[in-house]
């Protein structure tokens, strides 16, 4: 599966690349949104993780011009971010994020859920 | 003749004396202009040297990080002791790990780098990058950072160890919870509540600075998510000779809503603290029973009017027809919002109350005229 990841901290891309790698999956790395929204663009990835925190463009205007795109609007999101308060989280629901991980996480739990939101978007897929 | 001989010599000498002076003058001004000049060139070159000494630095610090970013990251996601060591092992982590080895700025770098990794993740994560920190033996570079004489490199290491939870430490940093230096304190007691959560609260016991609210509220939210224990000496606390640690205690009671602890922060409505009264009346309502209302009654006068207008809202929801007696002299008193408060516990206490209201007040008089409408508006919870 073809898993793009934004953060703006280089630590956190490089621990979240190692172990979706290691758990198969090839990985496209970008430290900000701007250059999120090219590379989506650029290699239609399979699923989306990115940070609320970024430069030039946050990861909840990525969760907003992704979902109103009809080319990219089936590809799950995961936002991962240190803000936990319930509001940032019910907008990015309703922006349209499909999970939700609240930094400090553990890389294992992050994979967990990149399988299971992986098998809901395929099961989806089949019945489509 | 010899006059006018005279003048001519002085008019001469004159004219020599202001050229030797003007001479003079443009050597002082020349040197000057030389020196200042010398001086903006060796002050460039000052600059020149200081910016690409300082960029070269930033360079290799950008490229000492990529290094160590690529060591904890292949770390960090190791499922085993033995995927640990065998990654630690690989040629390219040891070229790493002797590159870091050679200076002191090195290890200052790669410890936080540490830090900074382990205070975003959890789990074995967490683990591997505690592991890595000790297989490295970077303990002694953080324990020689706590004996500094300087407390900032002291208040950085006392970071550094909560962060990557180092329990070995848990004694150092404890001596540093009542240091004279404010900053030094409070990281070491964040950092001692970090490590051993309710526990690390002991240096409540002995602490004779006072702790700052912005601190209390530091330490309320490192406790957040823990569930109080059983040993933490809150009746202690409530006797300290320090009022902020009375204050703090009581904060504590009210959010682990401690009702056991409900006959020693009464103890506290007595305090010779009117700041601490007014925490222990606040205190008491979040863990009330039948009998709080008459015990705050029976403090209502030895109290300041912010402290009475708080027992006065208190009993809004707490009183009952008992209380009227109290509750409907207040409402002459000289304060408007003493009116107000009385008139609100007494309707809340019964809707049917607001009969007796307007029979002791003048009803068309101000500021009863504005009063009485709101208080109908009030919805009765």
């Amino acid at each position: 599966m073809k898993i793009l990841i934004s953060d703006d901290e280089m630590i956190m891309l490089k621990i979240i690349e190692l172990r979706l790698k290691k758990d198969g999956h090839e990985v496209i790395v970008t430290s900000n949104g701007k250059e999120a929204i090219e590379q989506i663009k650029l290699h239609d990835p399979d699923m989306i993780i990115a940070d609320i925190m970024m430069p030039f463009i946050s990861g909840l205007e990525i969760v907003n011009m992704v979902k109103q795109n009809h080319l990219h609007r089936n590809v799950p999101i995961i936002i991962l971010s240190a803000m936990g308060q319930e509001n940032v989280v019910l907008e990015a629901f309703n922006l349209g994020a499909d999970d939700y991980i609240t930094k400090p996480f553990s890389p294992n739990e992050l994979s967990m859920r990149v399988k299971r939101l992986a098998a809901s978007a395929g099961a989806l897929a089949k019945n489509n | 003749m010899h006059q006018l001989q005279f003048f001519f010599t002085d008019q001469f000498n004159e004219i020599v004396n202001y050229l030797h002076y003007s001479v003079f003058k443009e050597q002082i001004l020349l040197r000057t202009i030389l020196l200042v000049s010398f001086l903006i060139i060796v002050l460039i070159f000052f600059i020149l040297y200081y910016l690409l000494r300082r960029s070269k630095r930033g360079k290799r610090k950008a490229f000492l990080q990529k290094m160590f970013n690529d060591l904890i990251g292949q770390i960090a996601i190791c499922e085993s002791e033995d995927e640990l060591n065998e990654v630690f092992s690989q040629p390219d982590s040891q070229k790493i790990i002797q590159q870091f080895q050679i200076e002191k700025f090195q290890k200052k770098l790669l410890i936080s780098e540490l830090a900074k990794t382990s205070k975003k993740f959890r789990g074995s994560t967490l683990e591997n990058i505690q592991w890595l920190f000790e297989k490295m033996q970077l303990k002694n570079e953080l324990l020689n950072n706590l004996k500094s004489k300087e407390w900032h490199t002291k208040a950085k290491a006392v970071q550094q160890l909560a962060l990557l939870k180092q329990d070995w430490s848990i004694k150092e940093i404890f001596a540093l919870t009542n240091h004279e230096n404010i900053l030094l304190r409070m990281e070491a007691q964040i950092a001692i509540v970090k490590l051993t959560g309710f526990e690390g609260l002991n240096f409540l016991d002995t602490i004779s600075h006072p702790i700052s609210e912005w601190q209390q509220l530091r330490l309320i939210q490192e406790l957040s998510g823990q569930a109080i224990t059983e040993n933490v000496n809150i009746c202690q606390w409530l006797q300290s000779k320090n009022d902020s640690v009375v204050h703090f205690a009581l904060r504590l009671i009210e959010i682990y809503q401690q009702h056991k602890y409900y006959d020693d922060a009464a103890i506290c409505l007595s305090h010779s603290s009117s700041g601490i009264c007014r925490t222990a009346v606040a205190t008491l309502s979040f863990i009330s029973n039948e009998t709080t209302a008459d015990l705050l009654i029976e403090h209502y006068l030895d109290y300041n009017a912010a402290t009475q207008l708080d027992i006065l809202k208190i009993l809004q929801n707490d009183g009952t027809e008992s209380h009227l007696e109290f509750l409907l002299p207040l409402l002459h008193h000289p304060d408007d919002s003493f009116k107000m408060a009385a008139a609100a516990a007494i309707r809340k206490i019964r809707s049917a109350n607001m009969e007796k209201i307007e029979a002791s007040v003048e009803k068309s008089s101000h500021p009863w005229n504005v009063i009485l409408p709101q208080l109908k508006m009030e919805p009765i919870t």
